[in-house]
């Protein structure tokens, strides 16, 4: 990141002043917001009493270099934009340079940050805004900001706080919401000690959701994706049969921030269409990415609204997103013509609007408000509705598992495992390649090759998450002829590639010996251990370079298409399937399973 | 060509066959099955080109030919004939083959009998000759360990060898290896990696029977076996390449000797197998004190732990392994007791039943990191 330097004055008057620091879930929007722009992969949030005695926010982020330390507590000091110009091409999440100063002004704020390549890091502390310490300290890599008794040298505005239990929900709220948008970034919320939730930063937004609301929601969940002109839009929803009494699990990110917008709220009810009781609204998380010209998101101080110039474009293309996914979701008719896309026409489009809407914590503050926690343990009951034909069956309970019995050990999504259907019963195999089974009252149709995919990627996922990454060594190592090459990029990569399991060493200048493999891989071909491990470091050093790897890892590993199975390995193979967090999609995104409704099948046979 | 015989002893001999019939017709003619009757004899083959299986069975018979039907019709046909006779004559005028069994009479296309590849061009030398039983007993204790379906890599395989007296099979995943002995008089000496569908096919003909006699021959890159008291053959195409010194791996000894119950142990296993949702299971072995303790868990599902008091000697140990590698030698075991070496870190553990030098097994510890 650029050094951070003082806005001119100019610049920033051009920034609409305001009060940053609202709330405790305010300071942990800016600290985390901070840590984000920091390029952090990891936070670790913990409050005490609502986040009024205490707020922690741990990242392993850029860190800060010390001598910039100082800088980063003057008013308008930012290392994120440098002109005015920038204002309209704004990419990071902070760009006001206004919030640590603002939060040090109210409270006793500690903050230990350490650049990864510096070897001492640096100890900054404010109480009331008065510095109290700067020294140099060991410190991990990352920065590490201490917020205690909030609003203690304003004791009106202390006594503007809610209780705990209320102020503990809007930081939920506001984290699950960050989570949201940042998939690839794992996050673990800790209040009073007990942890909240811990997302597993794979970069897939699914398993985030599983993570905040749990499986109820999760197993109802929806893909979303929409491409049009200037607008993506991509996320999941949920199936109308879970559906909330406010709008607090409507997610809107755009652009990589979360926002608020009524308007994007109302074209994603809207594309529920009837589908919604009155008075619910559904459950939700929407990513859009648009031109970062066409936004304004300096309306508000706390950056919790934007504006959009293309209002009315934008939310047609959220309906019909919404309405689509919702279409092609459950009840699958293979044999429908598609439908036109621009049948918008009777949708009543809102001109341009400026997005007024008070945010919903504000607002229900007086209010019940659905508590975030209990919430989160499934208050809402569902009302199952029977579609048409998707031919739901009521929910039955949860199987009990050893794990009822046995502490959790489970450091990710302890999510329960997705029962879709009361009963299943394999019919057989199609072509060496699809399994096909009976589920309650549909057909489904299981790609054998990337049902075992989705289930190795998981099991090689929650190894590598737990650190319980387990290898098998080899009796006879594996040699693989690469050439110089090929040879030295391995050996390069061999500490990463121990961390995923494979423990590779240098045998003469073109070779290499393998002399572990992930135990999940036991008795991979020569061939395939070759393109397995060329394609991991082709990836590139890149974040995500784990994330490509298990994938590739599950690719190599699962069934081949065109393999015949015995009537067990498809039993096996289905079950372990209807037990993963996402049995729908392949990591790479692909379908697993197509769903045949009984209906459709019946009224092609013109039964009805 | 016209012979008679029985629906039993076609269908014998059209079953030992039937496996080698090539089921994807890269060579429309393979997909059919070769019969040949000369001299009172009748043959009956089948090849995919990587396997070849002949059967031969004693016919009475006033014409000799060949034809070729097809295997997907002309077997199901005779498995469902009435026990008792049956008539067989070739119509050469229409090119249809006559079945004639009870009162039914039952016609089928025939494909050109020239264009069906031979066996073998002629009848090798024999390298070994030996009990059928105990290359039953080999290929079982063997095959499991090979990988499968990998291709022409040789641990897609099994290492069959002959020297010094006796008759070794050797086969591995890269992470297990299974060695297997026998003590055969009279050999010569040779070393052929046999493909892992060959040992199956090949333990599928092998009788029970113990009389029953098998021979062993080259034929280059091809192995036969004959299966004398059956009148059958088998050829196989072998994997080139070079096999691992196998010698090397197998450890000469290890920290701590236990001795366990087998059945006791398989129990034990298959428990704790069902800890491995979403991967291969682990299970961790203890021993300390005449005790050992198996310890198993899935991240996602629990756990299992469960102890058995075995004999003990040497150290504590602990050391995990893939449950599976575990049960698939014990099931192969004829013994109630099994010995096993274990040696603390990452050195191999070792596996052989309690009164049997022949068989070992070696398997590589399982590391979490
Ligand atoms: N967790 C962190 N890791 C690395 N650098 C940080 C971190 N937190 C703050 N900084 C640095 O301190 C500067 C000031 O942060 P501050 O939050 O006050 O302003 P900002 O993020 O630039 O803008 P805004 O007021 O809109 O949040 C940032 O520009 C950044 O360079
Ligand atoms: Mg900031």
């Amino acid at each position: 990141m650029s050094p951070i330097i003082v806005l001119e004055e100019t610049i920033a008057n051009k920034i609409a002043a305001g009060e940053v620091v609202e709330r405790p879930a305010s300071v942990v929007k800016e600290l985390v917001e901070n840590s984000l722009d920091a390029g952090a992969d990891s936070i670790d949030i913990e409050i005490r009493e609502g986040g009024k005695e205490y707020i922690r926010v741990v990242d392993n982020g850029r860190g800060i270099p010390s001598d910039e330390v100082p800088l980063a507590f003057e008013r308008h000091a930012t290392s994120k934009i440098r002109s005015a110009d920038d204002l309209f091409r704004i990419v990071t999440l902070g760009f006001r340079g206004e919030a640590l100063p603002s939060i040090a002004a109210v409270s006793e704020l500690e903050m230990v940050t350490r650049p990864e390549e510096s070897p001492m890091g640096t100890l900054i502390a404010f109480s009331g805004g008065r510095r109290t310490r700067l020294e140099s300290v060991g410190a991990p890599a990352g920065t590490a900001v201490t917020v205690k008794r909030l609003f203690f040298n304003t004791p009106a505005r202390y006594k503007f706080l809610n209780q705990a239990a209320s102020e503990r929900r809007y930081v939920y709220d506001i984290v699950g919401r960050l989570a949201l948008a940042n998939p690839e970034v794992r996050f673990r919320l800790v209040s009073d000690g007990e942890e909240i939730f811990v997302t597993p930063g794979d970069g897939n937004m699914e398993a985030v959701i599983w993570s905040i609301y749990g499986s109820r929601v999760g197993k109802y969940l929806v893909p979303v994706y929409r491409e049009s002109g200037h607008v993506v839009i991509s996320g999941y929803i949920c199936r109308p049969e879970i559906h909330r009494g406010n709008r607090q699990a409507e997610t809107f990110i755009v652009n990589g921030r979360v926002v608020e917008s009524s308007l994007l709220a109302s074209a994603m009810e809207k594309g529920y269409q009837t589908m919604l009781p009155r008075r619910r609204y559904p459950i939700g998380v929407l990513t859009l990415t648009l031109d970062p010209s066409k936004i304004d998101v300096n309306v508000h101080p706390t950056k919790r609204e934007i504006r959009l110039s293309d209002s009315s474009e934008v939310y047609k293309q959220v309906l019909l997103a919404v309405k689509h996914a919702l279409e092609i979701s459950i009840p699958f008719d293979p044999w429908a013509f598609p439908g036109s896309d621009e049948t918008s026409q009777d949708a009543d489009q809102p001109g341009f609007v400026q997005e007024t809407l008070e945010p919903p914590i504000v607002k229900e503050r007086s209010a019940a408000a659905v508590s975030y926690a209990t919430s989160r343990r499934e208050t809402e009951s569902p009302t199952v509705h029977r579609h048409s034909s998707a031919g739901l069956s009521p929910e039955v309970p949860p199987r009990r598992t050893l794990s009822d019995a046995v502490p959790s050990q489970c450091g990710a999504a302890g999510t329960s495992p997705a029962r879709h259907w009361a009963s299943h019963r394999i019919i057989g195999q199609f072509q060496a390649t699809y399994i096909l089974v009976e589920a309650d009252r549909e057909l489904l149709l299981i790609d054998q090759h990337v049902a075992h995919e989705r289930i190795l990627y998981e099991g090689f996922l929650a190894e590598l998450q737990t650190s319980s990454v387990k290898t098998q060594p080899l009796l006879v190592p594996l040699h693989l002829e690469l050439g110089p090459a090929a040879a030295a990029r391995v050996i390069e990569w061999s500490r990463k590639l121990a961390e995923l399991g494979f423990e590779v060493e240098q045998f003469g200048v073109k070779d290499c010996l393998v002399r572990s493999v992930p135990v999940g891989l036991t008795s991979i071909a020569v061939k395939d251990l070759e393109e397995l491990l060329l394609g991991i470091i082709a990836a590139g050093e890149t974040s995500d370079y784990r994330h490509n790897a298990l994938v590739l890892m599950a690719c190599k590993g699962a069934v081949k298409a065109g393999e015949e199975l015995t009537p067990a390995a498809m039993q096996d193979l289905v079950d372990s399937l209807l037990s993963t967090k996402n049995p729908f999609t392949c990591p790479h995104g692909r379908p697993v399973i197509v769903r045949l409704a009984l209906d459709d099948i019946h009224r092609r046979f013109g039964r009805r | 060509m016209r012979f008679a015989t029985t629906q039993g002893e076609m269908l014998r001999c059209l079953d030992m066959v039937g496996r080698a019939v090539a089921n994807r017709d890269v060579n429309p003619i393979l997909t059919g099955i070769y019969l040949e009757c000369e001299n009172g004899r009748l043959t009956v083959r089948a090849t995919d080109s990587e396997i070849g299986i002949e059967a031969c069975t004693s016919v009475e018979s006033d014409q000799p030919g060949k034809v070729v039907v097809e295997a997907k019709y002309f077997l199901p046909l005779v498995r469902r004939l009435p026990g008792g006779d049956v008539f067989v004559q070739e119509l050469p005028e229409h090119q249809m083959l006559e079945i004639r069994a009870g009162t039914g009479s039952f016609r089928f296309q025939t494909m050109a009998a020239d264009q069906f590849p031979a066996l073998a061009a002629a009848e090798p030398k024999p390298l070994l000759r030996m009990p059928s039983q105990i290359a039953v007993r080999m290929i079982r204790q063997t095959v499991y360990a090979a990988q499968k379906d990998q291709g022409h890599s040789v641990f897609g395989g099994v290492l069959m060898e002959y020297a010094d007296g006796e008759l070794r099979f050797v086969a591995t995943d890269t992470s297990r290896l299974c060695f297997n002995r026998a003590a055969v008089p009279n050999g010569e000496n040779f070393k052929m990696i046999l493909p892992a569908r060959t040992c199956v096919e090949l333990q599928r003909l092998l009788p029970s029977n113990p009389d029953s006699m098998l021979e062993i021959a080259s034929l280059g890159s091809q192995v036969l076996f004959r299966l004398e008291t059956e009148d059958v053959i088998l050829v196989s195409r072998l994997l080139e390449g070079q096999y691992p010194d196998y010698t090397r791996v197998i450890p000469s000894q290890t920290d701590t000797e236990i001795l366990a119950s087998c059945s006791e142990l398989i129990s034990a296993l298959e428990r704790a197998e069902l800890m491995g949702k979403k991967g291969p299971a682990i299970v961790t072995l203890s021993v300390e004190e005449g005790i050992m303790k198996l310890e198993s868990r899935d991240v996602e599902l629990g756990e299992a732990n469960e102890s058995l008091s075995i004999e003990q000697k040497g150290p504590s140990v602990t050391s995990a392994f893939q449950v599976r590698f575990l049960l698939d030698m014990l099931k192969t075991t004829d013994s109630d007791k099994v010995r096993m070496g274990l040696s603390s870190g990452l050195s191999p553990g070792m596996i052989r039943p309690v009164d049997d030098d022949d068989y070992i097994y070696v398997l590589m510890p399982v590391r979490v990191i």
